[in-house]
């Protein structure tokens, strides 16, 4: 576990946990299912309720 | 090189395999998401055909109609649909079903309404159909009231293959089995959004993505769906092997 303090001046990557660990020992396969992976998921997540978004606003006129 | 054609050649030589695929588990195992996979995807071979043919041959009403009705009003829903039969087997399934069947229908109709209404002066065979296929089709509100459809399509198409593959995904990775599945499923939903995010560019008048969107969806999804569909062995039934961080 990290402090705040050490959170606040992390590397972006480091703090987002998505770049592995200097000396681990998690397997990259852990690596990938543990980390990279769920954050593939949100992500995509995300993209597809803005698609959504966007289409919505095609139909009503918003965006044309 | 012209991309046109080349785009839209490989799109559909990936479809033709990916369709030929799913249709042959749908006769082996005549479950329900097989076939409508297999009429989406099919759907979607139509659609980079019809780029193919405007690209090599020129233009023609019936190849347009295939292109529209099939690529871009139909082919999302059908393809979730099928995922959506694959995740819930429940009676209200059955209603969706009938619904998307009515609303086909009727797309259908206001397509073939529009039809004789279609500009073919504008068509352009160097140009992508995707950039140019609003000048040949009258306004929404001159006429084109399937335009209003393809919203709706690719809303439930969206929301039942993306979200659909991404929760299976998420369950799988949950419960630390089947890694394949995982991967799989992660690179259906990168497909679907890669096409999802070059259709919707298409409509806000960026259509010059569309083929290449295309082709990325097509090897994705292709992709993730070998991956997925990979017989399980011993070692990935085990809940231990796909293991996440501490």
């Amino acid at each position: 576990m990290t402090s705040p303090e050490e959170r606040t001046r992390a590397p972006l990557l480091d703090r987002l946990k998505l770049r592995k660990p200097v000396g681990s020992r998690i397997s990259e396969e852990s690596y990938l299912y543990g980390r990279v992976i769920p954050a593939l998921i949100l992500f995509m997540g995300f993209v597809m309720v803005v698609l959504i978004v966007l289409a919505l606003g095609v139909l009503v006129g918003v965006v044309r | 090189m012209d991309l046109n054609l080349i785009l839209p050649f490989l799109s559909t030589a990936v479809m033709v395999v990916f369709t030929v695929s799913v249709l042959n588990r749908w006769r082996a195992r005549r479950k329900q998401h097989f076939l409508f996979w297999g009429i989406g995807l099919g759907m979607f071979t139509l659609g980079s055909f019809a780029e193919s043919y405007f690209a090599i041959v020129g233009w023609s009403a019936f190849i347009f109609f295939l292109w529209y009705f099939f690529g871009a009003v139909l082919n999302a829903a059908y393809i979730g649909h099928g995922t959506l039969l694959l995740l819930f087997r429940k009676r209200w399934t059955r209603i969706v079903t009938v619904v998307l069947v009515i609303a086909s229908l009727i797309a259908l109709v206001l397509m073939l309404q529009v039809m004789p209404r279609l500009d073919p002066t504008i068509f352009n065979a160097a140009a992508p159909i995707s950039v140019q296929y609003q000048e040949i089709m009258p306004a929404i509100n001159d006429g084109a009231t399937v335009r209003l459809t393809t919203p709706f399509f690719n809303i439930y198409g969206l929301i039942t293959l993306v979200g659909g593959a991404l929760w299976s995904a998420w369950l799988f990775l949950r419960k630390r089995a089947l890694p394949n599945r995982v991967l799989g499923n992660v690179l259906i939903a990168a497909g679907a959004l890669s096409i999802g995010l070059a259709s919707t560019a298409t409509r806000l008048g960026a259509g010059g993505y569309l083929y290449l969107g295309e082709l990325i969806a097509a090897v994705l999804m292709y992709a993730g769906f070998i991956l997925a569909g990979r017989p399980v062995t011993e070692d990935e039934s085990a809940p231990e092997t796909a293991s996440v961080a501490a």
